[in-house]
């Protein structure tokens, strides 16, 4: 279909059977109020035959009616409520708990393999009988997720002093060293994470955008690049050596 | 989502379970299209690919991963190469690097494969082109990446 000219995709909408959404209070009717990062929550349960909410704190109706426009779903699309605190965990409930990054390492790491992942499945979500017992088999957030991956494991890796018979063992892992290198990158595109706010609200020149034309060579956008690549301040393209990994300071400025 | 699809966002940094020489990324699933094995899906990353001005690429370097072709393009990079983002009318401009765990590839004409710009510390061009899953030409000088530099580390 066209609008504006514009080519446009429709993708079709999906009618879910059940949502299954935490939230962090609900009253007994499920009307419930959610914020933070809720993603395509408010959709899914908008869209579901069923929803079941789940609630950090079961609440008194007036606690819901104080505040209407956090309001996240009215009651009378919610099938069921529980009252479950914790019941997100490894993910994240703002203002409740922070996402469970050790479980997640956990996780990646032992499901690498078919038999891996089973295992976690086995030990994490068949055999704690409840909620409570997942909570307790929990214990302290430090005790699971030791595992080596990519951000615990140090490298070992040589410099020109091998060739003498060293081996020099580097004190960065390889995810350090892509964070130091992508943080030389938003400086080589931008010249600093603070450029953005110097970097002039523009509109991209991308084809057939009505509202700058249209136009969409290669070397048009090419152009509005290298045009970018002008204004005062901005040093994309300049070489960098032994730019710095913290992306917090900005020499230039 | 907005700030990108105003042209607001400089750069966006993705990665997923494959990438190609294109630049594609592949967070879909695996293996043939009638037994997949399924991935967790796309989350917000082909809004970046696609709006963001540009976006890099950042991931863990493994022959699994570093593929001729992807097996389903979730977050588009160069599609088949050259002006295949133009043609398509993807507002923003393609990524700009590949991070990798071994190096870093840039992309001429939509293209990794010239192979690696940079080669991280103690990693052979050799090393990078056992995990790489596509033919590397070599056309450019492979420099090393420097390293954290001291006292910027926030361990």
């Amino acid at each position: 279909m066209s609008f504006t000219g514009v080519p446009l995709v429709l993708v079709p909408a999906l009618a879910p059977d059940v949502a299954i959404l935490q939230v962090q209070r609900a009253d007994a009717a499920g009307n419930c109020h959610a914020w933070g990062p809720t993603g395509v929550s408010a959709a899914a349960g908008k869209a579901s035959r069923a929803v079941i909410v789940v609630a950090e704190e079961l609440v008194d109706p007036a606690v819901i009616r104080s505040d209407p426009n956090r309001t996240f779903l009215p009651g009378f699309l919610v099938t069921a409520v529980v009252h479950l605190p914790g019941g997100a965990h490894p993910s994240p409930v703002q203002g409740h708990y922070n996402r469970d990054h050790a479980v997640y390492a956990d996780w990646h790491a032992r499901s690498v393999t078919g038999g891996g992942a089973a295992a976690w499945l086995d030990e994490w979500v068949r055999e704690p009988g409840d909620h409570a017992e997942y909570l307790a088999k929990l214990g302290a957030p430090d005790s699971i997720g030791s595992g080596p991956g990519l951000f615990s494991s140090r490298r070992r890796s040589t410099t020109a002093a091998d060739t003498e018979g060293l081996l020099v063992t580097r004190d960065y892992t390889p995810a350090e060293l892509m964070v130091a290198t992508a943080a030389r990158e938003i400086r080589r595109r931008r010249g600093g994470v603070r450029g953005h706010a110097a970097a002039p609200a523009r509109l991209l020149p991308g084809p057939g955008d009505p509202r700058t034309g249209g136009g969409g060579s290669v070397r048009e956008r090419r152009g509005a690049r290298l045009a970018r690549a002008r204004l005062p301040g901005d040093h994309v393209g300049r070489p960098q050596r032994h730019g710095s990994a913290v992306v917090h300071r900005d020499a230039r400025r | 989502m907005g700030l990108m699809q105003a042209g607001r966002v400089t750069l966006g940094f993705i990665g997923g379970a494959q990438v190609d020489r294109f630049g594609n990324l592949n967070t879909t699933y695996v293996g043939p299209r009638d037994r997949p094995l399924r991935l967790p899906g796309s989350g917000g990353a082909p809004d970046i690919a696609s709006l963001a001005r540009r976006h890099v690429v950042i991931m863990a370097h493994e022959r699994r991963r570093f593929v001729e072709r992807v097996d389903y393009v979730t977050s588009a990079g160069y599609g088949d190469g050259r002006d295949w983002r133009a043609r398509t009318g993807l507002p923003g401009g393609g990524p700009s690097a590949v991070i990798t765990t071994l190096g870093l590839f840039r992309f001429r004409r939509g293209d990794a494969g010239d192979g690696p710009r940079e080669r991280a510390p103690g990693v052979s061009v050799d090393e990078v082109r056992a995990e790489t899953g596509w033919s590397l030409r070599l056309a450019d000088p492979v420099t090393e990446t420097a390293p954290p530099s001291e006292g910027t580390s926030w361990r």
